[in-house]
C-alpha cells in the first residue's frame, strides 16, 4: 500500500495531529492506527515536518550585529583558564627548561597562594579590628547609661528614703503669669530639712536669676524664704530649707522669680503657687 | 581505549555537515556553533519576530535558542533535520512566551519520540539551500486558498485555539478544523520531497 493509496480519513488524522486539532476519539482512532501499522509514523512525521517549513517562507530579518558575538561570549570559557599547559605539554618531559617552566610555575602559584592567603588575612584582621572597636565604643556607652540610671536609681531611692522616713508635708502648685501652664507638687521634710519639687513646664531661668520657694508659715508674720533652686531637665529638685520653720505646715506655698542678687527679705515675680488643700 | 574525537579545522567549518559542526559543538568547539549561527540566525530569528512581534523579544529568544543548542544538545540528527528542528523549538518557546501561562506545546518532546530513526547521512532538506528552500515554501503556500493560507498561518505563528480562531475569523468551528487540516494536506503533497 502506497501513501496515496491511504484513506483520505487518514490523512485527516495526521494532519489533526500536526496541527495538534484532533478530538479525544480521534486521538484513540490515531493510537490504534499507529500501533496497528508502524510504518505510518513516517507519514505522520511528514506532516509534521511540512508544518514545520512555514518559517521559511519568512522574509528574513537579520537580529542585531552583536548578537552572534554576545552569544558567542556567554559559552566562551573564563580567559583565566590554564593556557600554558599545552605548551608545557609540547616540551620534552625531562628537559632542563620544563623543570624551570614547571618550578617557575610551582613557585609562582606559591607566591600567588601566599599573596592571597595574606592579603585575606590582613582583611580579616582589619575587619576584626574595626568590630573590636565598635563593641568597645557600644561598651563604653552602655556603661554611661548604666551609670546614669544608678545615679537616678539612687536620687529615687534617696528620696523615697526620704519620703518614707520624714515628717512630711505635701503641697499641690499650679503655675500662674507667663508660667500659668506649669504645674507639680513640693514636700517638705522635717527630719531632713529639705524640700523635694516636682514640677513640669518650669523652664530653666537665665543664670542671673533663680526660683525661689516661700512658706506663709503661722510663726511668721510675712512670707518665709525657704530657700531656691533651678531647675534640670524635669528630674525633682531638691534644696535644703534654711529655717525648721520651714517645714511647718504652712497655709500656702509660692514660687517666684528673683535676680541672683535679689534680697530674701520680699519675693520677686509669682510664678507658681499651692492649692488648698482637699476636704 | 578509544581515541579523542577530532576537531574541525577553521576552514572546515564553512563546508562541514550541520551533523558535523553539532557533533564539534558537543566537544566544545565554539566556532562550530558560530557556523550554525551564521546558517539559522535569520531562520530562528524571523520565526522569533513573527511570533513574539519585538525585535527585543526575538532577539532575546534567538540567543536562548543557541545557548541551549550549545549547552544540552538535545538534537539527534538522526531525527530530522536541523532547520526543522530549530524552527520547532523557536516556535514552541516563542508560544510559550506568548502563553505566560496555559499549556505548554508539547511539540519539542513530540519531536524525540515521533522521530525514532533518520540515519541518512545527508537528506535532501539539508543539501538544499535555505535560499532554495525558501523559494519552495512561498511557491507551495501560494497554491493555496488565501483562507487556506491564513488559517494556516493563524494556527503555526499565533497558537490560538481551534474556537480562538473561529472567533477570530467568524467562521464555524467545523470549518476551522476542515479547513486547516485540508491546507496542510495540500503543503505536505507540495513539500513532500522535502520533509
Amino acid at each position: 500500500m502506497t501513501r496515496s493509496d491511504f484513506p483520505e480519513k487518514w490523512h485527516d488524522l495526521f494532519a489533526g495531529y500536526a496541527l495538534g486539532n484532533l478530538t479525544p476519539a480521534e486521538q484513540a482512532e490515531l493510537a490504534q492506527l499507529l500501533q496497528a501499522t508502524p510504518d505510518l509514523q513516517q507519514t505522520l512525521r511528514e506532516y509534521e515536518a511540512a508544518l514545520a517549513q512555514l518559517p521559511q517562507a519568512l522574509d528574513p530579518q537579520a537580529p542585531a550585529s552583536d548578537l552572534e558575538e554576545r552569544i558567542l561570549r556567554a559559552v566562551q570559557p573564563s580567559p583565566v583558564s590554564p593556557t600554558p599547559v599545552p605548551a608545557l605539554a609540547a616540551v620534552p618531559l625531562f628537559s632542563r627548561p620544563y623543570w624551570w617552566a614547571l618550578g617557575g610555575a610551582i613557585t609562582a602559584g606559591i607566591w600567588l597562594l601566599l599573596g592571597v592567603d595574606n592579603l585575606r588575612l590582613r582583611q580579616a584582621v582589619t575587619a576584626q579590628t574595626q568590630a573590636l572597636k565598635r563593641a568597645q565604643q557600644d561598651l563604653t556607652l552602655a556603661n554611661d547609661t548604666i551609670q546614669d540610671l544608678q545615679q537616678q536609681q539612687d536620687q529615687a531611692e534617696t528620696v523615697l528614703t526620704s519620703l518614707r522616713n520624714s515628717q512630711k508635708a505635701v503641697y499641690a502648685l499650679e503655675g500662674t503669669g507667663d508660667l500659668a501652664t506649669a504645674a507639680g507638687s513640693v514636700v517638705t521634710l522635717a527630719g531632713e530639712s529639705k524640700a523635694i519639687l516636682v514640677a513640669h513646664n518650669l523652664p530653666p531661668l537665665p543664670a542671673d536669676q533663680v526660683y525661689r520657694f516661700w512658706a506663709d508659715v503661722e510663726t511668721a508674720e510675712a512670707l518665709m524664704y525657704c530657700g531656691e533652686f533651678t531647675p534640670q531637665d524635669n528630674e525633682p529638685i531638691q534644696w535644703s530649707l534654711p529655717s525648721v520653720a520651714c517645714t511647718a505646715p504652712a497655709a500656702q506655698v509660692l514660687i517666684t522669680i528673683d535676680p541672683v542678687t535679689a534680697s530674701t527679705e520680699s519675693g520677686g515675680e509669682l510664678v507658681m503657687h499651692s492649692l488648698p488643700a482637699p476636704g | 581505549m578509544h581515541s579523542k574525537p577530532e576537531t574541525l579545522a577553521p576552514d572546515c567549518l564553512q563546508t562541514a555537515t550541520d551533523r558535523d559542526l553539532l557533533t564539534a559543538i558537543q566537544q566544545g568547539q565554539v566556532e562550530a556553533l558560530r557556523e550554525i549561527y551564521r546558517r539559522y540566525e535569520r531562520l530562528v530569528y524571523s520565526l522569533a519576530c513573527k511570533v513574539l512581534k519585538t525585535p527585543e523579544e526575538a532577539e532575546d529568544l534567538t540567543q536562548e535558542i543557541f545557548l541551549k543548542l550549545w549547552q544540552s544538545p538535545n538534537y539527534n540528527p538522526d531525527r530530522g533535520t536541523l532547520s526543522t528542528y530549530l524552527c520547532l523549538i523557536t516556535r514552541s518557546r516563542a508560544i510559550d512566551r506568548l502563553r505566560s501561562q496555559g499549556a505548554r506545546y508539547r511539540l519539542v518532546q513530540r519531536w524525540h519520540h515521533t522521530h525514532p530513526d533518520r540515519s541518512k547521512a545527508n537528506p535532501p532538506l539539508e543539501q538544499a539551500s535555505l535560499g532554495e528552500q525558501a523559494h519552495r515554501v512561498r511557491a507551495a503556500l501560494a497554491d493555496l486558498a488565501p483562507a487556506e493560507q491564513e488559517i494556516l498561518e493563524i494556527a503555526y505563528y499565533e497558537g490560538l485555539s481551534q474556537s480562538q480562531i473561529a472567533q477570530r475569523l467568524e467562521i464555524p468551528l467545523g470549518t476551522v478544523k476542515t479547513r486547516s487540516r485540508q491546507a496542510l494536506k495540500k503543503l505536505r503533497r507540495l513539500l513532500q520531497d522535502l520533509t
